[in-house]
């Protein structure tokens, strides 16, 4: 067996179960991992480049799905509970990289392992049982057929403590936007990990273990924890947060134009704003649940109606928005009817309803009719989105059509101008409402429209230049660079008032890297607890490792490169990295307001000044070799160097 | 409008010379008028040491509980100091200062020093000692800085309270077998000194007392809820607008990470599980507010940091899972009530109380 040899935070070695033999083995995380790639969505991304083969069919046994828990997991800091999940996506063809938080990932270091990879195919459905050494498949034929929260039971019943991810039957189908859920609290969601699974005839893992994580300072580490304790608390937002969780966000994010409907034609009809606000949500909301060593707990555990089984919302907002103002479907107790049901079948909602919503466009549009559709009448309200989530899930009819995600949709049904997705992943928020790091971040990012990567202080516009200044140096970007970011008014450049989106982004992203391969949630109470300096401070005190600021960034930067050299592999180029025509040419409605479509040109010039940020090539969208060589990935430039002899 | 003035007495002879001197202390404050007593004689009481445990401290200001690990008379006592305007303390000399009881008294108030009941509250001593100058000043000032420190307003008649002499030349002498008779009766100038201080005591608190109303209810919400941390939410806000325009600037950081290092949760210095076990006989974690928990488990991560140095949640003491939507607690029977968890928990969902 591999040894751990850190002073603390890591847990010291990587665990490989191979699906098709049964055998499982360990392998050491070496300091030097530790210091190029931190942690989490790092090591995922160091072990997807090294282990996936870039022909591989993402529901092939050549797939491999990697868990990796960030660094500061199993401790106590504040809010640090987040893991990845990486591997091929059968949604996007790209890259599956996740992040979750729940028991799940602290339970796997405890059993001590900070990665987690699965490779190969069971001959036969199985659940993955790791008690601290003792890794097991266990027969899961009778599980199979079973939806998510049976399973979990099912799972936590023959090993007492674990924490369990499983698939539900959109998993086993391979309904390519199938999540796993994690001890029913929250996702590893978008981009189809919950098929991956289900390729690998995996139904569930459950895990426990009691190694323990040590920190490297204890003293150091406890007065770190009581002065964050105390800004966490002074936080005046908490409150809020704690009972609301992102509904805090319901009306602002509304009045701006991000939640849409009518296929990202119209946002925040004057009819839903009440219908599904917060007033009426407080009363579905019963308690707020946390991830381990969360103060916030920004979950909520939602009423059914039956005693004793609420849902948990891991994105309350999610729900106002996609069922609520996307699909209609009437209030609060039925958002919750269809969270129950997303959950069960362990589908990701905020693809399966935005498909529906692009659906009915086409249908309503001519584009499509019955013969497509199998005479099933794509509309919106609560019958027609169980009716939705019961056909592709199973996939029946035209949800086996639509369970293929948008590629495979588009292939079929054609509509490829009023499919709003990019790369094959649709993005949570509208970058013709505000362009900040979060709307142009979906365009960059490697999994395709998500945003995850790119939060920052954007989302909503108006941030003064000292405001954004203040905030760039906080995450670290260096001196020269905030000079090259962000600008005085009154120049005018590109749209923006006073700093560049695409330059912006780039520090935003690697940012978000580093906090996530760390761990730690970026949920804005939480993520107000860190900043670039307090980063490495924590990382000191938790691993024993000291890392100056610039080489955390670096690090970051490094996965973040690495990610775009998978693509790049994939022979994806700058032409991916493309907003969908619909965004292009029509204006969004919101209220009594057109928010015109975005200008194609003023699009290129951000890209070009994004790659010119990230030093990465203009004309193909990969990083130079100059850039691979300054951040000592030697070997992906002959890799890349190949891929384009190829292509 | 009426005052309530509460005279403690922290002599262990119930009865004799400091309860007869609080008693004309509390007289001589009900001569003010408008005035109410009560007299507490703390002798024969179950009143245990405070183990500095830190169950007090809580997160946020609370007006409305005493939070303690500790579960004896304080109970009954606490909410008599708390209800007062002011407090007449009395003790005889105990080597130079006052008595053991009347320290634990002092020490177990923490509750409500941290719940701010203090902040606008008159206090003045009462001492006595055999002697003609037998310790009664230094112990009246200990009393008095004890009272200071708990935010209360200190006064003293003249000088610095009354300071009465039960021996010679008013009392019995050494060597006579009269040790029971009340010498301070006859000690005219102690006497003097303690109704004094009585009335002083009365008319200081009658003047804040009205001093408040005249104030009116939304003036005073204004006012500081405490000044112990934990501070309320808008003193907080009070301290840090402050802050903003005028930084204070840590000097002798090095003292200041020291200090921190002490306050380090026992992290370093904790003595082992057995250690502790023995200590805290009788002691155990109880979940309060279990409506308020997220299932989060920092309680669990804290209890196995305390013990195996380091984060150990499945071998913890306390445990947390969620059942039926509610979070339900297994507390291991080795659970000493060290309060480490509850300190963790930044919502008040457990404390520390009696095993049953």
């Amino acid at each position: 067996m591999a040894k751990a040899s850190f002073a603390g935070g890591y847990a010291g070695q990587t665990l490989f179960v191979d699906l098709s033999s049964g055998a499982s083995w360990t392998e050491a995380v070496s300091e030097d991992s530790a210091r190029r790639f931190l942690g989490g969505q790092g090591f995922a991304t160091e072990l997807a480049y090294r282990l996936i083969p870039p022909q591989a069919d993402p529901l092939g046994p050549e797939n491999a799905l990697i868990f990796s828990a960030g660094t500061f997991l199993g401790t106590l800091s504040l809010g640090a509970a987040k893991s990845s999940c990486v591997g091929k996506s059968p949604l996007t063809g790209t890259l599956i990289a996740c992040n979750g938080g729940s028991r799940f990932p602290v339970m796997l270091k405890m059993a001590g392992y900070d990665n987690l990879v699965v490779l190969g195919k069971s001959p036969h459905p199985v659940t993955l049982q790791i008690d601290g050494d003792q890794v097991t498949l266990v027969d899961a034929r009778h599980l199979w057929g079973r939806d998510t929260w049976e399973t979990t039971d099912a799972a936590k019943a023959a090993l007492p403590d674990a924490s369990v991810a499983c698939i539900g039957q959109a998993g086993e189908n391979k309904t390519r936007f199938a999540l796993i859920l994690l001890d029913k609290i929250d996702t590893y969601g978008r981009g189809g990990p919950g098929a991956v699974m289900g390729s690998k005839n995996l139904k569930a893992i459950a895990v426990r273990g009691s190694r323990g994580i040590r920190v490297a300072d204890r003293r150091g580490f406890q007065q770190l924890l009581d002065r964050d304790t105390k800004k966490f608390m002074d936080d005046p937002l908490r409150e809020d947060w704690r009972e609301l969780g992102t509904m805090v966000a319901w009306d602002s994010y509304g009045e701006v134009g991000y939640s849409s409907t009518n296929n990202w034609g119209e946002a925040f009809p004057a009819e839903v704003k009440g219908l599904y606000g917060v007033e009426n949500y407080r009363r579905v909301r019963q308690a707020s649940l946390a991830c381990p060593a969360c103060p916030l707990g920004c979950k909520a555990l939602l009423d059914t109606g039956v005693p004793g089984r609420g849902v948990t919302a891991s994105c309350a907002l999610g729900g106002g928005k996609w069922y609520g103002v996307m699909q209609r479907v009437g209030g609060w107790p039925e958002v919750v009817r269809c969270f129950e049901l997303h959950n069960r079948y362990g589908l990701d909602h905020f693809s399966s309803i935005t498909l529906l919503d692009f659906a009915i466009d086409l249908y309503e549009r001519g584009i499509i009719g019955p013969a497509q559709t199998g005479g099933w009448v794509p509309r919106r309200g609560l019958e027609a989105a169980l009716e939705w989530t019961e056909m592709v899930t199973r996939r029946i009819g035209f949800g086996d059509v639509m369970a293929e995600g948008w590629r495979g949709a588009q292939a079929q049904l054609g509509g490829a101008a009023y499919a709003v997705q990019i790369k094959g992943l649709d993005p949570p928020f509208d970058p013709r409402c505000v362009l900040g790091t979060e709307t142009f971040g979906e365009l960059t990012e490697a999994r395709g429209g998500h945003c995850t990567h790119s939060l920052s202080v954007t989302i909503l516009a108006g941030r003064s230049s000292d405001q954004l200044r203040r905030y760039a140096l906080r995450i670290g970007v260096p001196a020269d660079a905030v000079a090259r970011v962000v600008f005085q008014p009154p120049q005018v450049a590109n749209g923006t008032t006073n700093y560049f989106p695409s330059r912006l982004t780039k520090w935003v992203q690697d940012y978000n890297i580093l906090i996530t391969s760390l761990g730690a949630c970026n949920r804005p109470p939480i993520v107000r607890l860190y900043d670039a300096a307090a980063c490495a401070e924590h990382y000191r005190l938790v691993t024993g490792i000291d890392l100056s600021v610039a080489d955390m960034m670096q690090a970051a930067e490094r996965t973040w490169n690495m990610q775009r050299a998978i693509l790049a592999r994939l022979g994806l180029t700058r032409a991916d990295d493309a907003y969908p025509p619909r965004l292009l040419h029509d204006s969004l409605k919101v209220g009594d307001k057109e928010v015109p479509p975005l200008d194609a040109g003023q699009i290129g010039a951000l890209l070009d000044q994004y790659y010119d940020e990230r030093g990465w090539d203009l004309q193909q969208g990969w990083p130079t070799p100059a850039k691979l060589a300054e951040l000592g990935l030697a070997n992906v430039t002959a890799d890349l160097t190949a891929a384009a002899a190829t292509s | 409008m009426k005052v309530k003035i509460l005279g403690v007495s922290g002599s262990h002879r119930p009865g004799r010379n400091t309860s007869f001197l609080v008693n004309e202390a509390l007289r001589a404050a009900e001569a003010v008028g408008d005035v109410e007593t009560a007299f507490l004689e703390l002798w024969g009481k179950d009143l245990r040491q405070c183990d500095h445990c830190d169950t007090c401290i809580l997160p946020e200001k609370r007006t409305d509980i005493y939070k303690c690990s500790i579960s004896d008379d304080f109970e009954q006592i606490w909410p008599l100091v708390d209800e007062a305007d002011g407090l007449i303390i009395g003790s005889p000399v105990f080597i130079n200062t006052m008595s053991g009881i009347l320290k634990v008294f002092f020490d177990r108030m923490r509750p409500l020093i941290f719940k701010g009941s203090f902040t606008h509250k008159v206090a003045g001593a009462v001492t006595v000692a055999y002697e003609r100058i037998g310790g009664q000043e230094s112990t009246a000032l200990d009393i008095l800085n004890a009272l200071r420190y708990m935010e209360c307003i200190t006064v003293a008649g003249y000088c610095h309270g009354g300071t009465a002499i039960s021996g010679v030349p008013f009392g019995p002498t050494p060597f006579e077998d009269d040790g029971m008779a009340i010498g301070v009766a006859n000690d005219r100038f102690g006497l003097r000194q303690v109704r004094f201080t009585g009335r002083k005591v009365a008319e200081i608190a009658l003047l804040i007392k009205a001093g408040k109303l005249s104030l009116g209810a939304e003036r005073m919400r204004t006012f500081c809820d405490g000044y112990h941390p934990p501070l309320s939410e808008k003193d907080r806000r009070w301290f840090h607008a402050l802050s903003v325009t005028a930084p204070i600037q840590p000097s002798g950081a090095g003292l200041l990470d020291k200090a921190a290092a002490k306050s380090d949760g026992g992290q370093s210095d904790t003595p082992g599980r057995a250690a502790t076990v023995a200590q805290a006989k009788g002691k155990v974690v109880i979940p309060v507010r279990d409506e308020r928990c997220t299932a989060c488990g920092s309680c669990e991560l804290k209890c196995s940091f305390r013990f195996e140095k380091q984060f150990n949640p499945l071998g913890s003491l306390i445990r947390v899972t969620r059942v039926d939507g509610r979070s339900r607690f297994t507390i291991a029977d080795d659970c000493d009530g060290c309060g480490q968890c509850v300190r963790a928990c930044l919502y008040d969902v457990l404390a520390v109380g009696p095993r049953r």
